[in-house]
């Protein structure tokens, strides 16, 4: 079709554009997609298994055959660093999609009805920030034993929580405006209001927020497995490698250096990815 | 004949928010206070009045966006007060409203062929999905050309905007459209060219229309009757021409006197109104405007003015002393 | 005393320059209002920002031009020799007080601040002066609202309060723009009488900006009209509604509903402003204009005399060809 070359570019064409052309986001882009693919192949770029033991060849520094060395048990880093990454992307995915689902919901919910739903709804989120993070997973893993399934639920039922808020106000700032208005007076119906007129101009913030979730998700995960608590041995998250890696610094400092480098590079990179996704979905930004 | 819009004893009012803290009684304002009139098919009604008078209010609790807090809204035999959920949402399509901001009434992530679209949509489910020769031929007759339906809000001009408001609330051929200052927003030369788009799709559509706004030149170009609200109520309606070339109460005078007008002749030295807002806050026992009436007397401070007949052809005015003055 | 030569102001955005000001002049007499009309777009806040450095540099880019404001030129003054200008020698008041009055001060100490700032007053000297200037324009109770903050006040109250703050200090220029687009008429009404009455008490200049030609009839001496960044006519008040002669000016006064003319039609002026990125050859209006003509397009006319303080930017008018039509 001749008409639809000179087709104006959609939402959706020009948010890409406008992402795109900001260089730094793109580079954090990329600098994850390899982080990404990496840790998901681990098995393909790796010739040893994450616990394959050489106990002969001990803590070595990083040669040809080890790129970045071994850990006093013998086992490769850089495959334990692949595959610690696979948990801490899954773990940071997979919990902010816990938190996305309830938080998304609830705060939709709570700020569309208002009232009082609204206030009870809130004074359980308040109530619920109030709980200490770290006691209350503490808790669940003394009752119900060390489970990578439920680090998963722990950290996203407490990251729900600031999801809920944001999503909450967005929506009580939009369902005061005349376009919502206009969509009332023209009939249609409730659930078709929040589909077609709420979600679409909450999912910008929310979005941006995801990809900042990641990435507090994977510096809690560490955390836990610092403390103990999170990943177990022989499995392997980028938080717990650089557990070991601190305890064996002053004799082994690439077992910090590596996996240090990775988190950050993953962090890095999402946050950047987070800020380059809220310019581009702010459309107003850039008038033309 | 027949009223298509008949209101009655209209009031809306709104709890303060009260605070947790606050030791005094909720109070209550009240916007719009027993507010009657009606409105004919194929006429256009002009509401004027200052910011705060409860225009906006009468306007949206008609429009059942916010509930009147007592009252009767009569539209084409149909009690609308009474109606609410799917009942409601089935007679919407014979009103219809266009916003004041033309900036805020838009999705900022539809294009305007697809807001045309859900508009015709909801409205003609016998017809199935609304074809793309509609919505051009709807945006033609407001004067837009079929690229726009492509356009996002944000890439037109005011008064595109406002266009394309219009043609989404004519979409389901309602017979009442409420304009909430529908101009004020825009140029003077875009204000004109949305005036006459008004004014002539009226003899295509065959609305009724209540055009609210504060600017008195506009209501005077486009409305055949004309009301005038202060603080909550109306103080005077009746025919254009008798209401705004013979004023008769003290407030509408006022506020004729103070539109600035390059062809009316005017006076630096006389004494404007002094301009104490009305408060909302208690419904008064007293005329609303004797705070800021020149013509005030002890009788104004002890009770309140009825609308009464003034002349000839329905029109009426609240003051006590409409004769003498 | 202030006279502005050949301004020519642009902004530098990514999608490249906006001409926002071009060859505007004029002058300012002692004890003159002079109205700026024109709308949205055409340069008017523009050009009053300039006046006063308050264009943030860049984007903004003052390309010529001089404003001689008693003898010194403002577009060559640095910021710091501007600071004693503001407040002390020119005045400015805004369209919305709500943002141009500081919302956590109170409003005594924010009248009395330019007097402070310019070193005119001690503070009691400063306090009793506001006190007195606030009583004269008409708020009762005048002690109890110095107590208050901004957000206590109505609009027509704060707008009074930005007047009386911007006027204490005694500028011999003021500069209003737009200080009565978001009040009532009936409190816009009493904003205008007050301006006048306070500018002829203190024998001010004044240049005031708005978008609406009934205002500008009641408030100024002598009009500008501005469109696309330029001046297109330039004349005494009557003259101006009596007969203009710009087919602009024309145009927005057949736009304008009144109370006195009543036609079934407004005569609506088609199509838009033109893009201020462009580089125009000819008339800025041609596009737009009943009586173009090809030499309309092809140069840009001047603003040029055709009567008595009455210029116009029009080839036609000028020439005569169409000067009783409009």
């Amino acid at each position: 079709m001749t008409q639809s070359s000179r087709k104006p570019p959609t939402h959706v064409q020009s948010v890409i554009k406008r992402f795109l052309e900001n260089r730094l986001a793109l580079v954090g882009l990329i600098v994850l997609t390899i982080l990404v693919i990496g840790s998901l192949g681990a098995h393909l770029f790796s010739p040893y298994s994450y616990s394959a033991q050489d106990l002969g060849y001990g803590a070595r520094g990083p040669t040809l055959k080890h790129l970045f060395g071994t850990d006093p048990l013998g086992r490769d880093l850089f495959t334990r660093v692949l595959f610690g990454g696979r948990v801490s992307i899954l773990v940071g995915v997979a919990a902010t999609l816990v938190a996305l689902c309830i938080g998304v919901t609830y705060g939709a919910f709570s700020g569309f009805l208002g009232g009082w739903v609204d206030r009870l709804l809130m004074r359980v989120v308040d109530i619920l920030y109030a709980f200490p993070f770290t006691i209350f997973v503490i808790i669940l893993m003394v009752l119900f034993g060390r489970n990578i399934v439920l680090l998963f639920c722990a950290i996203g039922a407490v990251e729900w929580l600031t999801m809920a808020r944001i999503v909450r106000s967005q929506v009580m700032g939009i369902k005061k405006l005349e376009y919502i208005e206009a969509a009332i007076t023209m009939g249609q119906s409730t659930p078709t209001i929040i589909i077609r007129h709420i979600v679409p101009n909450v999912l910008g913030p929310v979005i941006v927020y995801a990809t900042l979730t990641i990435p507090s998700v994977m510096l809690l995960e560490a955390f836990l497995s610092f403390l103990g608590l999170g990943v177990q041995p022989p499995m392997s998250s980028w938080g717990l490698l650089i557990k070991e890696g601190a305890d064996a610094l002053e004799e082994y400092p690439w077992m910090l250096i590596f996996p240090g480098c990775f988190l950050s590079a993953a962090l890095f990179s999402l946050n950047v990815v987070g800020d380059g996704l809220r310019d581009a979905l702010d459309s107003t930004s850039v008038k033309e | 004949m027949k009223p298509l819009l008949r209101v009655n004893n209209l009031s809306v009012s709104y709890a303060l928010k009260k605070s947790m803290f606050a030791s005094s009684e909720s109070s209550t304002v009240f916007a719009v206070q027993d507010v009657s009139f009606t409105i004919n098919t194929g006429e256009v009604v002009g509401l004027v009045g200052e910011s705060g008078c409860g225009k906006s209010s009468l306007a949206r609790s008609i429009m059942r966006l916010i509930e009147p807090s007592c009252g009767e809204i009569v539209l084409d035999d149909l009690a609308l007060q009474k109606l609410s959920g799917n009942a409601l949402r089935k007679v919407r399509h014979k009103f219809q409203m266009v916003f004041q901001d033309p900036y805020a009434s838009l999705d900022p992530r539809m294009n305007s062929g697809d807001a045309l679209a859900e508009a015709f949509a909801l409205h003609k489910p016998t017809a199935g999905t609304p074809n793309a020769t509609q919505v051009v031929s709807m945006l033609k007759r407001v004067g837009l050309g079929a690229e726009i339906a492509y356009k996002y809000p944000h890439e037109l001009s005011g008064g595109m905007r406002q266009r394309v408001a219009i043609a989404r609330a004519l979409a389901p051929q309602p017979m009442l459209l409420i304009a909430d200052e529908p101009v004020s927003a825009l140029d003077v030369s875009v204000r004109a060219q949305i005036l006459n788009l008004l004014g002539a799709l009226r003899t295509e559509f065959n609305y009724a229309m209540l055009f609210i706004s504060h600017d008195i030149t506009v209501v005077n170009h486009i409305a055949d009757r004309v009301i005038v609200m202060y603080a909550g109520s109306i103080v005077e309606a009746g025919l254009r021409d008798e209401v705004l070339k013979s004023p008769a109460h003290p407030y509408s005078r006022a506020l004729i006197a103070a539109v600035p007008d390059p062809y009316a002749p005017f006076s630096l030295n006389r004494k404007p109104l002094p301009f104490e807002p009305p408060s909302l806050s208690c419904r008064a026992k007293a005329c609303s405007f004797h705070t800021r009436c020149p013509f005030v007397l002890d009788m104004c401070k002890e009770s309140v003015p009825k609308l009464q007949p003034f002349g000839t052809h329905d029109h009426v005015v609240a003051c006590f002393r409409v004769g003498e003055i | 005393m202030l006279s502005v030569d050949n301004a020519t102001i642009s902004f530098a955005t990514a999608q490249g320059q906006i001409h926002a000001v071009q060859d505007v002049s004029f002058v300012v007499q002692n004890g003159e209002t002079v109205g700026i009309v024109g709308e949205s777009g055409c340069g008017k806040s523009v050009l009053c920002l300039s006046l006063l450095g308050l264009l943030p540099m860049p984007p903004a880019r003052q390309e010529a031009g001089e404003a001689l404001f008693n003898g010194t030129d403002l577009y060559a003054l640095t910021q710091a020799q501007l600071r004693d200008v503001r407040g002390n020698q020119i005045g400015m008041i805004f369209q919305d007080p709500m943002t141009a009055l500081n919302p956590y001060m109170r409003i005594g100490d924010q009248v009395i601040e330019p007097l402070l700032v310019h070193k005119k007053a001690t503070r009691a000297q400063a306090y009793e002066k506001a006190h007195n200037l606030l009583s004269d324009i008409g708020i009762a109770d005048v002690a109890s609202v110095m107590k208050r903050y901004p957000h206590e006040l109505s609009g027509g109250m704060r707008q009074r309060v930005m007047i009386a703050m911007t006027v204490l200090p005694h500028p011999s220029l003021l500069i209003a723009d737009e200080p009565t687009t978001a009040l009532d008429v009936t409190v816009q009404d009493n904003i205008i009488m007050l301006l006048s009455g306070l500018q002829k008490n203190y024998a001010m200049s004044m240049i005031f900006v708005t978008h609406d030609l009934g205002v500008v009839a009641r408030i100024a001496t002598r009009v500008l009209v501005m469109y696309a960044g330029q001046i297109v006519e330039s004349a005494p008040v009557a003259k101006l509604f009596a007969s203009p002669a710009h087919p602009y000016t024309k145009a927005l006064l057949d736009a304008m509903p009144s109370l006195h003319k009543r036609a079934a039609i407004l005569n609506a002026l088609g199509g838009m402003p033109p893009d201020l990125k462009e580089n125009m050859t000819g008339c800025s209006f041609a596009p737009r204009c009943a009586y173009v003509k090809r030499e309309c397009r092809l140069a840009s006319p001047l603003l040029l005399p055709v009567s008595e303080q009455h210029s116009t930017r029009c080839f036609r008018v000028q020439d005569g060809s169409i000067a009783g039509a409009l």
